[in-house]
């Protein structure tokens, strides 16, 4: 059984939003910018940019994040229905189960999760019905810098290993999450990859993402 | 793919274009006739990629919930007017019978069309050709707020023959070692691999950043793309000509220069009367230059010819002419003593400078500096564009490696407008003249007749002259207009004084598929058939990552058909022509199939290429291998070289008594820094607009897909954007509600601010501070508050920057100084 990943090569990023509208497109996930009618936003995959430095030197960090498949996944612990689960070790939300009360939208450190139009939570499962047929995700098949790598970690020949063993692909640890799925290879000047969680801008931009998801319903 | 076999599910993948920025070939899937997915073509080098605007284009102008599905007429007068369903039969009596009544009048040019987007429009050729047939008005109103002075410029420089690979700046990349991209979002809205889409041009500098190319980016804002690049440098809004001319002056003073290039490809050797600066001539008119050989002047020998010549450093020369001796220097010589007297201040400090020109230096010849697009667009634009080409005249970049490239194969496809006998005679009596895309255009047009007068006002590359249509409809000479995907009601500046003149008109018809603002003041909105529900022939010419260079046709066909009533503007413009007693000149036209395939066959590719092949087969390609030769064809220009001393800006215009910009600097035969006005207090700025990745042009304008993140992301759409330390010392924070006032250019300030009703506009925005902008700048985004209550709600939040922008216009070039507006910012209370 494949063990699949992906690296974002943010060298590469053009930061053109393909990712995302493919991604939204290709799941039919609402698009509209929030009003009183859609007050929340509704994604599985999003962005936090944030600045660094002062003028004129000054830089703009930019992180495309979704679910990063945690080895421990705390969404998985946390759900009062038992509606998150590990499929072939990818997070599968179970949608007949779910009742869309918000705990493992707000517990997950990464804000990788929303509610959708149905009431349910959601997140990147690798587009897994694309996996069964055979195709990559979408946003690695649309992505126009080519900064997306996929394949199976455990294939010792395959260019996403290869990358992986590259000093410079890393993940990202939020609240000692461990995750082995997703990694990124910071540009240059990302000095402080591995301090990011503690960087005020970095936490501002996700702090912010927080506020734009439901409230928690209560348990039940 | 297999073309038109449907599979068990009804579905099938068939071949168009996608048309939401530059047209790129484009495969769509069916499902039960309705869009479902569309992908890139499976061609070098869209590899099956499109951008999100491509994908975000079906649901945003095929299937969004508010196409506009059938003609609508205004009824009711003021604010209480509105748009109410009517037939196309109503709208075509309406518009036909005023058409009638202009031609029996004498003056079918009181009907006009005004055109934007070329890949969002109809069969561009046939509008023209309707119009040629017509005799009324036409303009490419867009045109010349996208590219016209930049072509004016390149075709001053570097002559017709060469101008247009160089608007774009069209660059050998995989062999670039660096390059300084200046007034633009770099690489997010750039298009320097060629005519192509996003996706060919973000493939190729990935691997031309791989390669180890290092990216410059000199603007007043740190933009949303620019990030990708090593380094951001901020430079004050309007200074660009003094940056590149304290670029050219460490170039000269260092000798970093190519001597050999400036000695055999440019007019750097002619001789100038040191006395007046005029050209020295010889008596049949020849320009001339010092050969070292023989110590006297000759003829300036063609280009790829140096021997004899000298650059004249610090050397002044005597020569007789009518029996006078006349002392001469070289144009490059007077140039290095003009901008050693240059006494602007170079808006970046020295040793940057100094850092900047001397890596373009060492590298040249693979290097290059690019003037962008959007943000430094000011009256004196022409020259600093003329200051650009010039610095890059000194690194000898041009079809050298890693320099600019000259596309060398491209397909010569004419037009397709029908000759006699196929149609009567419509020719009789008008003089033709180059028009946009290929097309002619009558000289009596609004926006011909000013650059065919003698001497010209304007040049004949200026795509449109669009302030002079407004000024028509003001006196009565334009009285209805046909808006087709364009939006003047807020892409020319000074949109007020430009919606108190379209509020002369009898009538004003806007078709599109979505709401747009000058639908709100529209008579009449006709639901014109989006890209994918018709027919048009698109190119594509660019070096492409496999180090080829690739000419590519396809054709945007009409995938499903028309939604609802809607219909393509041509269908519309035969029926009124039908109804006016001219439809003899359309009858037996097949704007499906045979205009295109007319077009192919003028360039020799019919039968092995026709359109339906393209159709069913999906798009032709071409690849040539990269070659080196500048000389491919004739340099066009009246010294036949590369001209760093313009002799057409001075004999058109600087040292002509006749011309209009008789001794106006701002067509110096040399590129000059001209200063601009100024924001003088604490609380006053250059108001910049600029263009987003993601969403730059009227057709993502009411994109739901794109709009969201940009709204609700962490590089927000609607703010204005203020330096942080100037925010502090204003006292302003994020969120802050605050009123922008335009408080100049003014007329008295500025001889090229024409119309200044934009002076005492108020506009309300939230404040958000960042550290990526230059001080004395407030940004904000293109196409953000937005007027039409039509649009999204969001759409309409925010500063539309034409409400605050007066409207100037640069000499000769005719560039709309689309971002010289200085506004004063002021924090106000919520509610007020």
């Amino acid at each position: 059984m494949a063990r699949f990943g992906m690296v974002i090569d943010l060298n590469k990023c053009v930061r053109c939003r393909t990712c995302y509208v493919a991604c939204k497109k290709e799941h039919n996930i609402l698009a509209f910018p929030k009003d009183e009618m859609h007050p929340y936003e509704y994604y599985r995959l999003r962005y936090v940019e944030w600045e660094q430095g002062s003028y004129p030197m000054v830089r703009r960090s930019f992180i495309p994040i979704q679910c990063v498949q945690c080895d421990d996944p705390i969404c998985i612990r946390f759900c009062p229905v038992d509606a998150i689960m590990l499929r072939e070790g990818l997070i599968k939300i179970d949608r007949n189960r779910c009742n869309g009360c918000g705990v493992c939208t707000n517990i997950c450190p990464y804000g990788a999760l929303y509610i959708d139009r149905d009431g349910k939570a959601d997140g990147c499962d690798f587009c897994a019905e694309r996996l069964d047929a055979g195709l990559v995700p979408v946003c690695v098949e649309m992505c126009s810098g080519g900064a997306r790598i996929f394949g199976d970690l455990d294939s010792p020949d395959s260019k996403i290993s290869k990358t992986v063993k590259s000093a410079s692909a890393k993940s990202l640890v939020i609240k000692s999450q461990v995750n082995r799925r997703i990694f990124y290879i910071p540009s240059p000047n990302e000095t402080d990859w591995d301090e990011l969680e503690f960087h005020e801008g970095f936490k501002n931009a996700m702090d912010r993402r927080k506020r734009d998801l439901p409230p928690v319903r209560g348990i039940l | 793919m297999k073309q038109g076999k449907k599979s068990k599910h009804d579905e099938k993948w068939v071949h168009s274009a996608c048309a939401m920025c530059i047209g790129a070939p484009m495969k769509v899937k069916l499902r039960n006739n309705k869009i479902v997915e569309v992908r890139g073509e499976d061609i070098p080098d869209w590899d099956g990629k499109v951008c999100g605007k491509a994908i975000s284009g079906i649901g945003s102008r095929i299937y969004p919930p508010d196409r506009i599905l059938y003609p609508l007429k205004r009824i009711g007068r003021g604010d209480k007017s509105k748009l109410v369903r009517c037939s196309w039969e109503e709208v075509i009596n309406a518009v036909a019978l005023k058409l009638k009544k202009y031609i029996d009048a004498g003056h079918p040019e009181y009907f006009e069309i005004w055109w934007g987007c070329p890949y969002q429009q109809d069969n561009v050729n046939f509008i023209h050709y309707w119009t040629a047939v017509l005799r009324s008005g036409i303009s490419y109103l867009h045109g010349q707020v996208c590219f016209g002075d930049h072509a004016v410029e390149k075709t001053v420089t570097f002559g017709p023959n060469h101008a247009s690979n160089l608007i774009f700046g069209v660059t050998d990349w995989l062999r670039t070692k660096y390059a300084v991209i200046a007034g633009q979002n770099f690489p997010g809205t750039a298009n320097n691999a060629g005519g192509s889409c996003p996706v060919v041009f973000w493939k190729l500098i990935n691997k031309a950043k791989e390669n180890g190319c290092k990216f410059i980016i000199v603007d007043p804002k740190l933009q949303d793309s620019t990030p990708w690049s090593h380094e951001w440098v901020p430079i004050k809004p309007g200074s660009d000509a003094a940056f590149a001319i304290s670029l050219a002056k460490v170039l000269i003073d260092r000798k970093l220069y190519d001597k050999t290039f400036l000695l055999q490809y440019t007019n750097a050797p002619q001789l100038i009367n040191k006395k007046n600066g005029e050209a020295l001539r010889d008596k049949n008119g020849n320009y001339l230059v010092w050969d070292t050989r023989t110590r006297s002047a000759k003829p300036i020998p063609k280009a790829g010819e140096a021997a004899g010549l000298t650059l004249g450093v610090g050397k002044t020369f005597e020569v007789a002419v009518d029996g006078e001796n006349v002392s001469c220097e070289t144009a490059f010589q007077i140039f290095s003593k003009a901008i050693g007297k240059e006494k602007a201040v170079s808006p970046i400090p020295q040793e940057k400078v100094y850092e900047i020109a001397t890596e373009l230096g060492e590298n040249r010849p693979s290097a290059i500096v690019f003037p962008g697009m959007t943000s430094g667009r000011y009256p004196n634009w022409f020259q600093t564009l003329r200051a650009y080409s010039v610095v890059n005249l000194l690194l000898g970049n041009f079809d050298q490696p890693g320099g600019f490239y000259f596309l060398k194969n491209p397909f010569n496809l004419g037009m397709g407008w029908p000759e006699p006998p196929e149609v009567p005679e419509y020719r009789e009596g008008q003089r033709f003249v180059p028009g946009p895309w290929g097309n002619l255009m009558s000289d009596k047009t609004i926006d011909k007749a000013p650059c065919y007068k003698e001497p010209r006002e304007f040049h004949p590359a200026t795509q449109a002259l669009p302030w002079l249509h407004f000024e028509a409809i003001e006196k009565g000479r334009v009285r209805t207009v046909i808006s087709s995907a364009e939006n003047a009601a807020v892409t020319q500046t000074d949109s007020r004084w430009v919606e108190e003149c379209l509020k002369n008109l009898d009538l004003l018809i806007v078709g599109d598929q979505v709401p747009k603002d000058i639908m709100h003041m529209a008579d009449y909105v006709i639901p014109e058939a989006s890209y994918l529900e018709r027919y048009h022939l698109y190119f594509n010419y660019f070096l492409g990552s496999d180090d080829k260079e690739h000419s590519v046709l396809f054709m945007r066909s009409a995938v499903i058909p028309p939604q609802g009533e809607s219909k393509p503007l041509s269908w519309f413009l035969m029926e009124l022509a039908k109804r006016v007693g001219l439809g003899k000149y359309f009858e037996k036209l097949d704007l499906e199939y045979e205009w295109w395939d007319k077009m192919l066959k003028k360039a020799r590719l019919y039968p092995n290429v026709t359109a339906r092949k393209l159709i069913d087969e999906g798009p032709y390609s071409e690849e040539h291998p990269i070659v080196y030769n500048l000389l491919f064809r004739s340099i066009a220009t009246k010294s036949g070289r590369f001209e760093i001393y313009s002799n057409e800006l001075a004999e058109e215009c600087y040292y002509n008594a006749k011309s209009r910009w008789y001794h106006s600097p701002y067509v110096h035969p040399l590129p000059k820094y001209i200063s601009i006005a100024k924001p003088r207090k604490e609380n006053e700025f250059y108001l910049v607009c600029g263009k987003a990745t993601w969403h730059q042009k009227s057709a993502t304008q009411n994109d739901r897909y794109l709009m969201e993140d940009a709204i609700e992301g962490d590089c927000e759409y609607t703010p204005i954007y203020i330096n942080t330390e100037r925010a502090r010392r204003l006292g302003l924070v994020d969120g802050d509600l605050v009123e922008v006032e335009c408080i100049g250019p003014t007329k008295g300030e500025d001889p090229c601010v024409y119309h200044d009703m934009a002076i005492g506009n108020k506009e309300k925005g939230r404040v958000k501070v960042t550290e990526g902008l230059h001080p004395e700048t407030a940004w904000i985004y293109f196409a953000s508050g937005h007027k039409s209550n039509l649009m999204l709600h969001k759409a309409q939040e925010g500063i539309a920057a034409n409400w605050l922008t007066p409207c100037s216009v640069s000499p000769y070039a005719g560039g709309p100084g689309k971002n010289y507006s200085i506004v004063k910012v002021d924090k106000i209370e919520e509610g007020d």
